[in-house]
This record gives structure tokens, C-alpha cells and sequence, in this order.
């Protein structure tokens, strides 16, 4: 994945410039307010960049000038901070929304979406509504809805902070290896230091709309570029 | 001095809210009194009654759906696009609201007369809406849009739109993510919006008569037999009257069942 992408809201300027390769993690830690969201926007295409370009697997998806790829084509698997689980479906027709989207036969929509439920384990709770899932649990389905679509773009806003910290504890460790496991690029969007270096190959420190510093996690920590990215290091 | 003053101001509370319930509620308690159960029932069989009944419903239950097929669409454009001339839209849409009926009903006429200005396209075609069945549905839908209109806006524009994007990431067009997200999101609202259409609808009296005149039978609908009824025959325009406010009472009276989620979108409505 290559992208560029500048974009102004009021007095807000993001500018940030990315590249991943296949399978890795790119953690984007930053303070609220720095831009991390409307990064994964951005990327997703729920907003359109005022220049720059969007590019993944060979595949131009904006040039800075045109939406090339409207969001619901481009090949993204996006989790929201709060998941955004639909409140008039149930979890099973919560991960089954984007295949039936994509006009997948019945058959091959029920076999994905059992073994997507599976893999997270939340099978059990196929025909519950979210408001009767736990938060730990509504993360897993927003995961399973994401996935259940082979995304090549992983955007995780802040996967873990709607958690008690009982279940982040519990839910971190299988979101590793489930992300370990995946062959598409991954951005985890967190402000805690401590998740950035547990879940990313590369951490990208982000900082009122740009990059302050970026590189392998014990890189970052061993050599902080400014004393605000070592503060917002807790360094 | 400051308790003389306290107890003044909760006497003129106390009188301008006695004042305006006696308003609302005298009228209707006055309607309720002068009917026997008896004759209610007796008279509500009575063929004239039977077909002003009839043709009310078969109206404005037809001038609804048109309204929210129509209504639909354009409440989705002005919830969720911005667009040049969309103030005048806006107005243009609440217009009705507003307008004397009678006004309206003289606007339609000079519209879908036989000279009017869609009139004779009309006409070419055979149709004809002036003083025909057609027309009162036509005036009821002219006069009730902007309630469903309203409403179904407010509805959709209060669909979280975290879910929208959701959608989006999720392969839905925005044709997908119409059905499967904000009409079901939204349905509450739609729901409440269409049942006060209808209730406008159905006691739709000025565009109607102006419009499409009052034949029994074909133009004559609940509230113009009242209307007739008052200068001969009093009995028969109390059972209407009654029968139009309990249909009336009753819609409202469900629209505001607990739990219900449409009426405060139905108060945004007027804006």
C-alpha cells in the first residue's frame, strides 16, 4: 500500500504519507485529536482526500483529484472505535451485511459467515442483537464482519479502547495472533504506547495531522525523534 | 413583596393554562356530549354517511402512499445531499403547511384545470382531475406531503451515521445501504410521518372542495358531508364529526405509545 493523503477540516491539516507492504502491521499512535481517524477515513473512502494519491496492490484507488474507487468497492475491512454494529441486525446478519452486499450465493454467504463466527469465536452468539453482546464480544463480531470479507486493508480504529481493562487484557493477546495470521496490510489505530509496540511492525507516530516519527518499534523507542513524540512514548 | 409577586405570576400560569385547555377541550367535550350512542351507530350505517366514509379512507389511504412514494426519495435528497437551491426546495416543500387550503385548491385547479397548466397535457391523455375522485386524492396528497415529508427527513437525517460509513466499508451502495441500513434505521420515523399524512389527509376540506367540489359519492369525503350536513341535517353532522375525531384521537394517541421513537420526529416536523 502507498498512500499520500492531504486533507483540511477548519482549522485541522492532515498530511501524512504512508507505505506497507503485504501482511504487515502499521501501528498509528497518536493523541486524540492528532488525525488518526480521519487517516483511516481517508483511506476507506468515506472522505476524500483534497490531494494526493491512494494506491493498493497496483490498484490507483484516488489520484488526488478523483475518486477512483467509491468505499464500497475498494477491498477494506474497516472496525470502528465503537464497531458500529448495526442495531436492527442480528450478529449473524451483522457479518453476512457486506457478503449479501457483494451478492454472494446463500450458500457460500451461510458457509463464510459461520466459519468467520468460528474463528472468533462468537458462533453462540449468532442470533443475538448488539445491544444483548458485551464489549469484548461486540469487538469480536466487528472483526468477524470486517474479515468475513477477505479485506486487503485492515483499518482498526482503536480496537481495544472500549474495553474494560479485564477484557483488553484477555481480548489482546488473540487479536495478535489473529493479526499475525493475515496477509493483508493492517493499520491499528491506538493512543496507547504500549499497544503500538505490541502490535506493529512499523510504528507511525502521529502528531498534530503529520508523522513525527516512523520505524520498527524498538527503533522508536530506543531513539525518539522529538521530545514531544518521547513524551507521547511515556519515555 | 417578592411572595405577592411569586403568587401573581403562578395566577396568570394558573389562568393561561386553564385558558387554553378549556380552548382545546370544550370544543370537543361539546362535540362528545350532544351524541347518543345509540344514534352514532344507528345513523353511521346510513348509505350518505357510509360513502363520505368510504371515500375518505379510499383517498387519503391512496393519497398517502403516494406521498411516501414520492415523499421518500425526496426527504432522503434533502436529509443527506447539499445542493444549490435547496433552502427554496425546503420552503417549497413546507408551503402547504402553510397555505390557506383554499389557496392551495385555487393554485391546483390553475395547475391541473382543463386550461391549466399541466391540465391540458393531462387532458390529452385522457385524465381529467377537476371535481373527479382523482383530484381530491391529488388536493389530500398536495396538503399532507409536507408532513411525511418532514418527518421522513428528520428521520433519516437522524440515522447515526457511523452506520452509513459502516455500510460503505462493507460493499453497500448507496442504493444497499438505503434499504438495508437507513430505511430500517429511520422506519420509526417514516412510520409516524405517514400516519399524520394521513390524518391531514383525511380531514383535508379547503383544497378539496376547491379543487374537486363536493359530489357525493365521487368528490364528497367526511369533511365536506360535515360541512353540508351542518346546514340540514345536525345529527348526521355530529356522527361525522365524531367518527373523524376518534379516528383523529386515535392515530395520536398511538402515535404516542410508549417507547415510540416517531413523535419527536413528528414535533421536528414543522421546523
Amino acid at each position: 500500500m502507498r498512500a499520500q493523503v492531504a486533507r483540511k477540516l477548519g482549522e485541522f491539516a492532515l498530511d501524512v504519507t504512508l507505505e506497507a507492504r503485504p501482511g504487515s502491521t502499521i501501528a498509528l499512535l497518536g493523541e486524540s485529536g492528532s488525525g488518526k481517524t480521519t487517516l483511516l477515513r481517508l483511506l476507506a473512502g468515506v472522505l476524500d482526500p483534497d490531494s494526493g494519491h491512494i494506491e493498493l496492490e497496483g490498484v490507483v484507488w484516488h489520484d488526488g483529484t478523483r475518486r477512483l474507487l467509491d468505499a464500497w468497492r475498494r477491498p477494506v475491512g474497516y472496525v470502528a472505535q465503537d464497531y458500529a454494529l448495526f442495531p436492527h441486525l442480528s450478529v449473524e446478519e451483522n457479518v453476512a451485511f457486506g457478503l449479501r452486499a457483494e451478492g454472494r450465493v446463500p450458500s457460500e454467504t451461510r458457509d463464510r459467515v459461520a466459519r468467520t463466527l468460528d474463528r472468533l469465536g462468537v458462533r453462540g452468539l449468532a442470533q443475538r442483537r448488539p445491544s444483548q453482546l458485551s464489549g469484548g464480544q461486540q469487538q469480536r463480531v466487528a472483526l468477524a464482519r470486517a474479515l468475513v470479507l477477505e479485506p486487503r486493508l485492515l483499518l482498526l480504529d482503536e480496537p481495544l479502547a472500549a474495553l474494560d481493562l479485564q477484557t483488553r487484557r484477555s481480548v489482546r493477546g488473540e487479536l495478535h495472533r489473529l493479526l499475525e495470521s493475515l496477509s493483508c496490510v493492517t493499520l491499528y489505530v491506538t493512543h496507547a504506547p504500549a499497544e503500538a509496540f505490541a502490535f506493529g511492525d512499523q510504528v507511525a507516530v502521529l502528531a498534530n495531522g503529520r508523522i513525527a516519527q516512523i520505524g520498527p518499534p524498538e527503533a522508536v523507542r530506543a531513539a525518539p525523534a522529538t521530545a514531544d513524540v518521547a513524551e507521547l512514548l511515556g519515555l | 413583596m417578592t411572595r405577592a409577586r411569586d403568587l401573581a405570576t403562578r395566577a396568570a400560569l394558573a389562568i393561561g393554562i386553564s385558558g387554553m385547555l378549556l380552548l382545546l377541550v370544550v370544543p370537543i367535550a361539546a362535540l362528545l356530549l350532544r351524541v347518543h350512542p345509540g344514534t352514532l351507530f344507528a345513523r353511521l350505517l346510513e348509505p350518505e354517511i357510509l360513502a363520505a366514509l368510504r371515500l375518505s379512507v379510499l383517498t387519503s389511504v391512496t393519497a398517502t402512499v403516494l406521498v411516501v412514494a414520492g415523499g421518500l426519495p425526496l426527504a432522503y435528497l434533502l436529509a443527506r445531499r447539499d445542493f444549490r437551491g435547496k433552502r427554496v426546495l425546503e420552503v417549497l416543500v413546507d408551503l402547504p403547511m402553510v397555505l390557506p387550503p383554499t389557496v392551495a385548491g385555487f393554485a391546483l385547479l390553475m395547475a391541473f384545470g382543463r386550461a391549466g397548466l399541466a391540465g391540458r397535457a393531462l387532458e390529452a391523455f385522457g385524465v381529467s382531475l377537476p371535481f373527479t375522485t382523482l383530484g381530491v386524492i391529488v388536493a389530500q396528497a398536495f396538503m399532507s406531503a409536507p408532513f411525511f415529508i418532514g418527518a421522513a427527513r428528520a428521520g433519516i437525517a437522524g440515522v447515526d451515521p457511523r452506520y452509513v460509513d459502516a455500510a460503505a466499508t462493507l460493499r453497500a451502495s448507496e442504493l444497499d445501504t438505503f434499504f438495508r441500513v437507513v430505511l430500517p434505521l429511520s422506519m420509526p420515523a417514516l412510520i409516524a410521518g405517514a400516519a399524520m399524512s394521513g390524518a391531514r389527509a383525511l380531514g383535508e376540506f379547503g383544497a378539496t372542495i376547491t379543487f374537486a367540489g363536493n359530489l357525493p359519492g365521487t368528490t364528497q369525503t367526511m369533511p365536506l358531508a360535515v360541512y353540508v350536513a351542518l346546514q340540514s341535517d345536525l345529527d348526521a353532522a355530529i356522527v361525522l364529526s365524531v367518527v373523524l375525531l376518534a379516528i383523529a384521537f386515535t392515530l395520536l394517541f398511538w402515535l404516542r405509545r410508549p417507547g415510540n421513537q416517531g413523535v419527536p420526529v413528528v414535533a421536528r416536523a414543522g421546523r
